[in-house]
């Protein structure tokens, strides 16, 4: 009896210790936690509709009294065609269905503070004039909240799921839920922001760029039928059956949004890093890419430890997102991130590492370093870009990390390089642009490739410490922050030690291009003197002369095609092997290189380390004295041997 | 009549592929970057080629269909020749004789081509509607998996596959009927050489199968040969060549093959004497 009223003791420490400890995560709390959410969920897959309570705690960051509090409710994007988002999207289109209502709607009601005391609500538009959005609702709260006050307020609130739309929602009895609950916005102070002035920022929902949330902690109780898997942000705490039903509780820390899904055919697989939970939920069929996720979680986990800053949280669940729920796949929420890839593709396409990186990176560029992507997307979407490519060359080649199929292959930032510059018009916005208002084609390759290419032309012109040196710090000093734009520049200039303004308008806010090209080089031997000088008269065949080594005078020249000017080198090769790396401000259109040398010039190449990634034509930066065609004999062999294979196979048809 | 064959193919060819290879000559000859190029394929080489010449490429690829179409014609023209050197079991390859024999039969074989290309149109559509429908048009609104498309495609692409082979070794017995009986309409000829074939259905497509694993046979042989050498240095890239035009030789060697037996077994099952030796142009 005694033994056992001890183990019951053991045991009951041993849970309150365990709760504790899960319910404070880090020793100091990462982030300011501004914004902090309890809520009870209740999925009915029949009706395809949430029923959720929620506890709010928000601690205003400013000095102003607020006497508001702006929610977004995202899924009233989906609610009508009247919404901002369909009036700005051109790419949905609603196909007739049997099924009653494929539409979304979110709703609060029964809105109170912890006195018990109903609020009342209004929708607002603070973007534009689209008076039937619905997707911000300002909540006039009973007494102002002071400088450095809190506020509780309780909310019910009812979801209806749409059919996928976009990024979120349910197909069959596949349900991914993002941008799915009342969020508050972010309040900003004067030094945040584009504009410095202190306020809601809490924009309506458009068809490019979503995110910008306030960080906080999150207890979310999930519950759904029994034989229902659920993925969630954070770590399950525990599980709890009620009937038919399942409830899922689960806890995180230091986060900007949430996000979970529900299936009953989820199969689940799991693995760790470090002490971080891995897990890959996917569906019959997808068994074979599970360990490529993995491996490529790994392999960006690793990379980030050692070149930016180790993965803080405890749990990341990659969701493998079904055929039939395609538009769902590669987002990006804490600790959960959506992947894809098809059966149909050859094993050669790294799509399962490629959105496993990429989706994993924005875990720090605008999850930790939490961007506003509506008005700052290239400092979510483009470091993302510059990231994954880094890591996806790293790791799977800088030739086949893109793809490798039959012989053919290209890399991560080769191709994103390409796809920039095959756009039809590469000089349609700067990277600057906020990607609410920017609902132009070609955003994403702007916004993505072009500031990954930036980035790495950046990385070219200091050197790769210093830009390893500009990430460390941009990382350190804005961790668990809202940097802006400006916050990073002043980050690069500070480490630099110069005002980098000259690049980063021509680059960033400019939207020119760049181009050098090695347009010419000559050796001519420097004859003797000849001619009549004075009483003199010489040959030019003296006795003297025969003995020296000849002389050629060369002469190199550069010109600069595109109205982008970066400092550029070139590198002059002669035929006695020797090498002269010149430096040239790249500013005239036309740059000359004279020499006098017993050698001639071999081959010149300006930028023969291809640090400027911006220069548009990599194929005219050199030149060699010697063409070489074996090259061309070896192509114009296969491709003559091709299409005497296409001509053969013709004539089957005779 | 082989090597004839094969010198025209190398020509067409020829023709298609050179203007390609002067332009990647005059624009990347005298460029460092040739050099990525020599030991495998590069993306951002070849990616800027085809920025800054596409309107080129484009214009060489539309005259390489030309060419590829001229060539089809060519063929046509000359299956009457070729069937009746077989038929006639001519013992001398005389150009002239050919010639004649090409000409005789080229209308009515530019027909037959027409019909057969109808044919297998029509079969394309029937299995194309069938796969469609089979993975419910692809979309992901509609499949609950992309497997199914797999699936899909495992079945239905060796059953059409097998269709098609079968309609192809038909046209070859109907080009074959035609020349034997030096038939003028097509319609009667093509609908008693349905018949034939399928009546004696073992006998040719045993035939026919056994020509098909003798091109394997070659093919596999070529990838072996081919396994040793490396296209990074001139010998290598010359070796290469050869092996690739040995292969390009065989394979129209199997054609030919393939229309001489088809020939032999048109005649055993249509009970025709198998050897009629035809020595000049007089006696045609
Ligand atoms: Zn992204």
């Amino acid at each position: 009896m005694k033994q056992k009223t001890n183990w019951s003791v053991l045991i009951f420490c041993f849970l309150v210790f365990n709760t504790f400890a899960q319910k404070g995560w880090f020793e100091q709390p990462l982030s300011p936690r501004t914004a902090n959410y309890d809520m009870q969920i209740t999925l009915d897959p029949e009706t395809k509709m949430i029923h959720g309570k929620t506890t709010l705690t928000w601690k205003n960051p400013s000095n102003d009294t607020v006497p508001d509090l702006h929610f977004h409710l995202y899924y009233n994007a989906f609610k009508n065609t009247e919404s901002t988002f369909f009036k700005n999207s051109n790419r949905i289109s609603r196909r007739p269905t049997d099924e009653e209502c494929t539409w979304g709607w979110n709703e609060m009601s029964n809105i109170k503070n912890d006195n018990g005391q109903n609020l009342s609500s209004k929708y607002i538009q603070p973007d534009n004039d689209h008076e039937a959005d619905q997707t911000v609702l300002s909540v006039q709260l009973a007494e102002p909240v002071l400088p450095n006050e809190s506020v509780t307020v309780t909310f019910d609130f009812t979801v209806k799921i749409p059919k996928i739309m976009v990024r979120s929602g349910y197909s069959r009895d596949y349900f991914f839920l993002a941008q799915w609950y009342p969020k508050l916005g972010v309040y900003e102070t004067e030094e945040m922001g584009r504009t410095k002035a202190s306020g809601w920022n809490c924009h309506q929902y458009h068809s490019n760029t979503e995110y910008y949330g306030e960080f906080g902690n999150y207890d979310v109780h999930i519950t759904v039928p029994g034989d229902y898997k659920v993925g969630a942000s954070g770590s399950l705490q525990k599980t709890t059956e009620n009937g038919k039903m399942t409830t899922h509780s689960f806890h995180l820390e230091d986060v900007i949004d949430y996000t979970w899904t529900a299936s009953p055919d989820y199969l689940v697989y799991e693995d760790k890093w470090r002490n971080v939970d891995l897990k890959v939920m996917t569906f019959p069929g997808h068994e074979c890419f599970v360990e490529r996720y993995f491996d490529a979680a790994k392999n960006s986990f690793d990379y980030f430890a050692e070149h930016l800053g180790e993965y803080p949280y405890h749990s990341l669940t990659m969701v493998d997102v079904p055929y039939h729920g395609l538009f769902t796949g590669a987002m990006e929420y804490p600790t959960l991130i959506s992947v894809l890839n098809l059966r149909i593709l050859p094993e050669g396409v790294l799509l399962s590492e490629t959105f496993a990186v990429h989706e994993l990176t924005h875990q720090f560029f605008q999850q930790i370093l939490a961007t506003n992507e509506q008005e700052e997307p290239w400092m979510d979407e483009g470091f993302t870009t510059y990231w994954e490519g880094r890591i996806m060359d790293e790791y799977y080649g800088a030739q086949s990390s893109a793809f490798s199929v039959l012989g053919i292959g290209a890399g991560n930032v080769e191709y994103n390089r390409i796809e920039y510059l095959n756009m039809r018009n590469p000089k349609m916005v700067p990277t600057s642009a906020t990607g609410f208002d920017n609902g132009v084609n070609g955003y994403r390759t702007i916004t993505y490739n072009k500031t990954a290419i930036w980035l790495k032309t950046l990385e070219g012109l200091v050197g790769e410490a210093t830009m390893s040196e500009i990430w460390k710090t941009y990382y350190q000093k804005w961790k668990f922050k809202h940097p802006y734009g400006h916050d990073f520049i002043n980050v690069v200039n500070e480490v630099v030690g110069e005002d980098m303004g000259w690049f980063f308008d021509q680059v960033h806010f400019g939207t020119e291009m760049c181009d050098y090209e090695l347009f010419s080089f000559s050796s001519n031997e420097i004859l003797p003197k000849a001619g009549v000088f004075g009483a003199d008269c010489l040959t030019g065949n003296e006795e003297d002369n025969k003995n020296n080594e000849p002389l050629y005078k060369s002469q190199v020249v550069i010109y600069r095609n595109g109205e982008v000017k970066l400092p550029v080198e070139i590198l002059v090769h002669f035929e006695d092997g020797t090498e002269i790396l010149e430096k040239w401000d790249g500013k005239d259109r036309i740059h000359y290189l004279n020499y006098a040398k017993s050698s001639k010039i071999d081959w010149a190449e300006v930028d023969p380390q291809r640090k400027i990634h911006l220069d548009q034509n990599f194929t005219n930066n050199s030149l060699v004295k010697e063409s070489e065609t074996t090259p061309v004999k070896k192509y114009f062999s296969k491709l003559l041997f091709w299409f005497q294979n296409v001509m053969q196979a013709v004539t089957m048809l005779v | 009549m082989w090597l004839f064959l094969y010198l025209i193919n190398l020509l067409f060819a020829f023709l298609a592929a050179g203007p390609f290879s002067d332009l990647l000559e005059s624009e990347l000859a005298n460029s460092k970057v040739i050099q990525h190029i020599f030991g495998g394929f590069d993306y951002t080489v070849f990616m800027e080629f085809y920025q800054q010449n596409s309107g080129a490429i484009w214009a060489f690829l539309g005259q390489a269909i030309i060419l590829v179409f001229v060539f089809f014609v060519f063929n046509i023209f000359f299956s009457g020749g070729i069937i009746n050197t077989f038929y006639k079991n001519k013992e001398h390859f005389i150009l002239r004789n050919f010639w004649y024999d090409c000409s005789q039969f080229f209308w009515r074989f530019l027909r037959l081509t027409f019909y057969f290309l109808m044919f297998h149109a029509v079969l394309l559509a029937i299995f194309g509607v069938l796969f469609y429908t089979i993975i419910e048009g692809g979309s992901n609104a509609n499949l609950v998996s992309e497997v199914t498309i797999i699936s899909g495609a495992k079945i239905i692409f060796p059953i059409y596959a097998i269709f098609a082979i079968i309609l192809s070794m038909i046209q070859d017995y109907a080009k074959i009927h035609i020349v034997s009986g030096d038939k003028k309409m097509l319609t009667k000829p093509i609908l008693e050489i349905f018949k034939l074939t399928i009546k004696n259905f073992v006998k040719t497509a045993s035939l026919y199968l056994l020509n098909i694993l003798t091109i394997l046979i070659i093919f596999g042989i070529y990838r072996l040969l081919q396994t040793p050498f490396t296209s990074d240095n001139m010998t290598g890239i010359f070796i290469l060549f050869l092996v690739g035009q040995l292969f390009l030789f065989c394979r129209i060697g199997v054609k030919l093959l393939n229309l001489g037996s088809a020939t032999w077994m048109y005649k055993y099952i249509a009970n025709q004497p198998i050897v009629e030796v035809d020595q000049g142009f007089e006696e045609v």
